[in-house]
């Protein structure tokens, strides 16, 4: 029976600033979830720490909400514990591709069957407006005031180099869009990534809706024949950003998971075996 | 008590490692008793690597610095250790490797045994590497050792290789046990150790193995690692026997990502184990305490080596005790384990996931590099199992009575005992969020003082009602004593040993071994103290850590104290002497 959408009220509110993109991407993440056919016990919402972080307090499934930058490793935990549950990673960009950068690189490589949603803002919200990982080349903030002298870190083709086999961007202010690449990234069976393109409304005055909505484009669309078993289109879809920013599935493989390839699970789950009569006495014998 | 000590000692890559464990399994497959271990530099060719081992018709404790035999694959070896042979010790060497001129030595009384053993490897076209085998056999053949068990040994070591090279590799056991038997007079070396008659044998094996094994006997189901002296073989005999006992066992990115997995599986409903060093432990600090947070049960291993820093990687220690105290930031209750040897380990690890099921908190267990790589020998560990005590989790029934009502799960309701009975993912009517943030009963972000206050002092109660329940330490020795020492870990093997060499010559000794270091155990150590006439503390760190926590909760303070950080072990002798000197 699929979740209504009612089920997923918390009692609490968001308490994201009016107008923030955190908004879309909460609903979008409940719409998914009444169109997928998963009990709603299944699901694990784990996250790190940040604005977006907050989301498994008001998405009414379990949830984890862990420290900065720590969400990936987290999630990976529960997933081989109990592989049957459905695990959302939410992660904001400082907390992906800042802090918890090297779990991020190493889980787009394991295949593990999860989703992992990055609300990338390019700014540090909840710590009042420095810079972030992603912020752009010349962006000035509070700890940047002469401008951001790095290159920024390019999720899309970092993922894609590092081993996920779903990587896909949407919008937060197309939620129709999100809904959709929510479910996709669900429904993968592997790592998905979905990078999210969302304006902080209070910090970040350059990439703001109007700046994101001029230039986003739906790849595949149009002209535009992107094949998302194309790992090098998929890799020059990615260098674009200043003009013209792709959102849609950017690159797609069909790859074992990490769980299918650990004959220990074939009988089930880890948390489904019994600890009752486990006898090391064999083993032990070994050591004579 | 015969008793017969052999060392081996060459360069890294040389194979000292494989040669020290099979000569101790000859003896523990007679049923005799071995206690060994290796010393090596943190490198993987080269540097100077030694295995001592030592036999006996009694139980053993520890090594002893004597030696009666020693295997010298290089001249370095014979440099560094001839000053601790024995009288009438015996000196296995390759004449044609380096000469070796006793009169000017002053040991006159050593005996020089020269075996061609590069000479006898090449006749059989044999490798460099099969030295040791020839080595091994010479040695056995001194003791007046029986054969057939090395021949067993290297049978199974081989048994995947081919039949020609297990007949190689026995034959340069047997040229070397020839070679002695047919050119020295054996009966002049003195140094023997007879087979037991029917007697059965033991096994054998290290403060890992034991903590392993243990840990499968629980129930562990995952085990997650970033490789660490001293206990990175931990990774590789769960992952040797991980189908067969259906775990999973993952190498991840860093000890953040090893600790986080593990909280994450713990969270999911399973038992999960963690091992590290002190500098992986430092890592992983910051998730030690969310564990403590979210109240999700969690064992991690910490095997102490030397530093600050990188510090002596292959050498041992106990100076983490102050570090593992104070672990994670803010207040969190979180209980320490330290065993003393590999039935403690074995024992205490299955303790360990017991308390951090039944009490929601990280349970530390803390061993060294002398335990976690010494080799052991003992019967079985048949009397070592215990049963497994899942700790408070939801029923069923309880979740049914939950249908239709709308509000979370109180995962961390308030009691008593500070115990909140838990739910896991996958339970219907149960969510909850598990939250790093302070929170309410639900588990919501809640900053008001009321509730902080609360469920601070309720996580915190957890480990006073734990307290209650914990056994006293055991006290080793005489009820009345004119000396009581104190220590933790593992030095309580060189203790033991040198308490039966004072314990024969009619000292009254005792000796209190606490195994669980925190919470701390005060009215049994105040109650040993008051009653102890004089006092030695023994632990293997510069600032007496043993001593601050002794100090902090009995307002008492050992009268004497002997302290070591040089990265080697306690040996008896030591505490032999500083006791007789604090008797005089």
């Amino acid at each position: 029976m699929p979740i209504e959408l009612k089920q997923l009220q918390s009692k609490q509110f968001p308490t994201w600033c009016p107008g923030c993109g955190d908004y879309g991407i909460w609903m979008a993440i409940k719409q998914a979830m009444t169109q997928l056919d998963i009990p709603q016990e299944n699901y694990v919402l784990v996250s790190g720490i940040g604005c977006g972080s907050k989301m498994p307090h008001w998405v009414r499934t379990f949830g984890l909400h862990t420290l900065h930058g720590r969400p990936a490793p987290v999630a990976s935990g529960i997933k081989l514990a109990n592989h049957k549950l459905t695990v959302i990673i939410i992660g904001g960009d400082g907390d992906s591709y800042g802090i918890g950068l090297g779990h991020f690189t190493h889980l787009m490589r394991r295949n593990y069957d999860l989703l992992y949603i990055v609300e990338n803002n390019q700014v540090y919200g909840l710590t009042t407006g420095q810079t972030s990982p992603t912020s752009d080349e010349g962006y000035c903030s509070i700890s940047t005031p002469h401008g951001v002298l790095e290159t920024p870190i390019n999720p899309i083709s970092l993922s894609i180099s590092a081993g996920a086999t779903w990587v896909g961007r949407s919008f937060s202010g197309d939620i129709k869009h999100l809904t959709q690449m929510i479910m996709s990234g669900i429904q993968h069976k592997g790592t998905a990534f979905l990078d999210i393109l969302q304006p902080c409304v209070t910090f970040n005055k350059k990439n703001t809706y109007q700046w994101y909505q001029e230039r986003v484009h739906r790849l595949g669309e149009g002209e535009d024949h992107h094949k998302v078993t194309d790992k090098l289109a998929a890799l020059k879809a990615a260098e674009s950003w200043e003009k013209k920013i792709n959102i849609g599935v950017y690159y797609e493989e069909k790859r074992p998971t990490y769980e299918e390839g650990l004959p220990q699970l074939k009988k089930g789950t880890l948390v489904e075996q019994s600890l009752e009569g486990i006898d090391v006495k064999s083993l032990l014998d070994r050591l004579k | 008590m015969a008793e017969i000590t052999w060392m081996v000692g060459g360069p890294a890559g040389y194979g000292i490692n494989a040669s020290g464990e099979m000569f101790s399994r000859c003896f523990t497959r007679g049923g005799l008793n071995v206690f060994a271990y290796l010393e090596y530099p943190s490198l993987i060719r080269g540097g100077h690597n030694s295995y001592h081992i030592r036999v006996s018709d009694e139980p053993l404790f520890s090594q002893i610095k004597r030696i009666d035999l020693l295997v010298c694959l290089n001249k370095e070896t014979f440099a560094l250790h001839y000053e601790n042979m024995s009288k009438n010790g015996g000196i296995i060497f390759d004449p044609e490797d380096f000469p070796i001129d006793i009169p000017n030595l002053g040991k006159e009384n050593l005996m020089l045994f020269p075996v061609p053993l590069m000479k006898i490897v090449k006749d059989h076209e044999g490798i460099e590497i099969m030295r040791n085998t020839v080595a091994l056999g010479a040695s056995l053949a001194l003791f007046d050792y029986p054969f057939n068990h090395l021949k067993d040994l290297i049978c199974k070591q081989f048994k995947h290789k081919n039949e020609k090279i297990i007949n190689l590799n026995v034959a340069m056991a047997k040229n070397g046990y020839n070679y002695i038997k047919n050119n020295f007079e054996v009966s002049q070396f003195p140094h023997k150790i007879a087979l037991p008659e029917n007697k059965e044998a033991q096994i054998l094996l290290s403060g890992n193995e034991a903590l392993s094994y243990g840990a499968m006997a629980a129930g562990c189901k995952f085990y997650c690692a970033y490789p660490m002296t001293p206990v990175s073989s931990m990774l590789t005999i769960f992952a040797k026997h991980e189908e067969e006992m259906n775990i999973v066992v993952k190498q991840p990115e860093d000890e953040l990502a090893a600790i986080l997995y593990a909280i994450g599986a713990g969270y999911t409903g399973i038992r999960a184990l963690v091992a590290t060093s002190g500098g992986g432990f430092a890592l992983m600090n910051e998730a030690l305490s969310l564990a403590g947070m979210i109240e999700v049960p969690l064992v991690v291993i910490e095997g102490q080596r030397p530093g600050p820093a990188t510090g002596l990687p292959t050498w041992t220690g106990q100076a983490d005790l102050q570090f593992l105290l104070h672990s994670g930031h803010d207040e969190f209750p979180k209980m320490i384990i330290a065993p003393g040897d590999v039935k403690e380990a074995y024992l205490y690890i299955q303790h360990a996931f017991n308390f951090a099921e039944r009490y929601h908190l990280p349970v530390l267990v803390v061993s060294d590099k002398y335990l976690s790589e010494g080799l052991y020998s003992a019967p079985n560990f048949d009397d070592c199992k215990i049963n497994i005590d899942r700790g408070p989790v939801v029923t069923e029934a309880e979740l049914k009575n939950r249908e239709g009502i709308t509000e979370d799960y109180p995962r961390y309701q308030i009691t008593t005992s500070g115990v909140s009975p838990r739910s896991l993912p996958g339970m219907k009517n149960a969510r909850y969020i598990a939250n790093s943030n302070e929170h309410d009963e639900l588990g919501d972000i809640d900053e008001s003082s009321e509730i902080r206050a609360k469920i601070h002092a309720k996580r915190l109660r957890k480990l006073e009602t734990l307290a209650i329940e914990l056994p006293d330490p055991v006290i080793y020795g005489q009820e009345k004593a004119t000396i009581s020492l104190i220590a933790w870990g593992s030095t309580k093997g060189p203790i033991l040993e040198a308490m039966r060499w004072l314990e024969e010559e009619g000292v009254a000794i005792n000796f209190i071994h606490p195994i669980f270091l925190h919470p701390f155990p005060t009215r049994a150590i105040k109650s040993f103290l008051t009653k102890a006439k004089k006092t030695l503390l023994i632990e293997g760190n510069y600032t007496a850590q043993l001593g601050q926590i002794i100090r902090q909760h009995t307002l008492m303070e050992p009268d004497y104290q002997l302290l070591k950080w040089d990265g080697r072990p306690f040996y008896p002798e030591e505490i032999y002497e500083k006791v007789k000197s604090l008797l005089t």
